[in-house]
């Protein structure tokens, strides 16, 4: 069946399938479809990107994946035609653990506790709800607890193409800005806690 | 001490309180004056409490250990001469924690302007939706073969050709069945639910024929298949296994 697309067509192909799946849909998945490589078929995404400059939507091409999603200047006249009231505010303790994920991740719930200095089971949840964090694995440890990290969407509504686009957190220690903004020997990684 | 006139702040956990105390006294985290920081903390949860608010557990821990942390200042240098700094541990989690929250305003700067961008769910795939049969009536799939073969001018040609000669019989490659069920499996992962007659149709000989035939009753009964009733023919759908709880 793939056979009666040209080369040409592939790029207006690809654009049907993400109209029509929504979510984000993995390079190594269309490529299956085309039998492309996974890296044709993200330079041809990239080109496809480019030609929403001046449409209502666009197309995020995120490391391994690819999605459509509307303009984030047309959010107010969507919501008025949908008639969604609420505004998605996410609170002070959802962003905290959200952070906390997304810069160490994938993390327990029990690391975010405990950088928080406060139970963040709630939060968690909510995320969860909200489909900015999933499921990723469990560590092996006793217990065998889940390991959250993001995903798409996180990237998406934060205006993120990979995590790797984080922006760099400089703390400082004290008033009298000393200039260095991290303790040495303070790196908190995923391999540490393992 | 004088009064120190906070309104009330709500605090997201005792680190923040801390944070708060420390920017406000100007001092530098890795050189807090415990008994000074303390005492303000206390009075922050003697005000909670005079305000009748529910005041965390955590809070309370964090009193204590800032108490502990006091009286292990107060011992002799001698005494603690090779023990590291006993604010250091707290240090390290305050530090930590700001940077959480410095990263929770960047990000929330981020969010402010991006979280406009709408995304719509999923369509739900037409063969998704259809009813699965119950229990997986096999004369189903023997009604379908029928019907498939009858359409199929290349099918019914292989299947009602000329009785074959015994040299022919055995000349001819036989399929194995296990190559078959491996193909199935691996259409359906890669192109998702697919009809019988998809199956049947690159069917070569009469040996291709039956093997996927048979390929196709062997993953129904181990249920590594089912069968649903598409619009024109039955469609076979991989079953989902959990293979994706093995981490990274």
């Amino acid at each position: 069946m793939e056979n009666d697309i040209k080369i040409s067509d592939i790029g207006r192909a690809i654009e049907a399938i993400l109209f029509a799946t929504g979510d984000a849909v993995t390079y190594d998945k269309l490529a299956s479809v085309f039998s492309l490589s996974p890296s044709q078929i993200k330079a041809v995404a990239r080109d496809l990107a480019d030609g929403y400059s001046d449409r209502g939507i666009e197309l995020l091409c995120y490391d391994k994946s690819c999605q459509l999603c509307t303009k984030k200047e047309f959010e107010e006249p969507i919501k008025e035609a949908l008639g969604i009231h609420k505004n998605g505010a996410l609170s002070k303790s959802c962003l905290e653990t959200l952070a906390i994920i997304a810069y160490n991740q994938p993390v327990t719930r029990s690391y975010v506790d405990e950088v928080r200095g406060v139970d963040s089971s709630y939060a968690v949840g909510v995320l969860l709800t909200r489909e900015l964090i999933y499921v990723s694995g469990k560590l092996d440890v006793p217990g065998k607890p889940n390991l959250y990290s993001t995903n798409e969407n996180f990237l998406r509504v934060f205006g993120l193409n990979s995590i790797r686009d984080l922006p760099e957190v400089s703390v400082l220690t004290g008033e009298q800005e000393t200039g260095q903004a991290e303790p040495p020997g303070e790196e908190h990684s995923v391999a540490e806690k393992k | 001490m004088e009064q120190l006139n906070f309104k009330l702040e709500i605090y997201e956990g005792p680190l923040d309180l801390l944070l708060s105390l420390i920017s406000k006294n100007k001092i530098d985290i890795y050189d807090i004056p415990i008994a000074v920081i303390l005492e303000q903390y206390l009075g922050y949860l003697e005000e909670m409490r005079r305000l009748d608010m529910e005041i965390a557990g955590e809070f309370i821990t964090m009193a204590a250990e800032l108490m502990l942390i006091k009286s292990k200042m107060m011992l002799p240098k001698s005494v603690i001469e090779e023990e590291e700094d006993p604010r250091a541990r707290l240090a390290a989690a305050l530090i930590e924690y700001k940077r959480a929250k410095e990263a929770a305003k960047l990000l929330s700067d981020n969010y402010e302007i991006y979280a406009g961008r709408l995304a719509k769910p999923a369509d739900e795939s037409p063969y998704e939706s259809l009813p699965e049969l119950k229990d997986q009536d096999v004369s189903l799939l023997e009604e379908a073969f029928v019907r498939i073969v009858e359409r199929s001018k290349k099918l019914r040609s292989i299947l009602t050709s000329p009785e074959q000669t015994l040299e022919n019989l055995l000349r001819r490659r036989v399929t194995p069945i296990p190559e078959k069920i491996f193909g199935i499996i691996r259409r359906l992962y890669r192109f998702g639910d697919t009809s019988f007659e998809e199956i049947l149709k690159d069917s070569k000989t009469r040996s291709d024929i039956i093997a996927s035939f048979v390929a196709v009753l062997e993953l129904l009964k181990v249920r590594r298949i089912t069968i649903v009733e598409g619009r024109e023919e039955l469609i076979l759908h991989l079953e989902k296994r959990s293979v994706a709880e093995n981490g990274e």
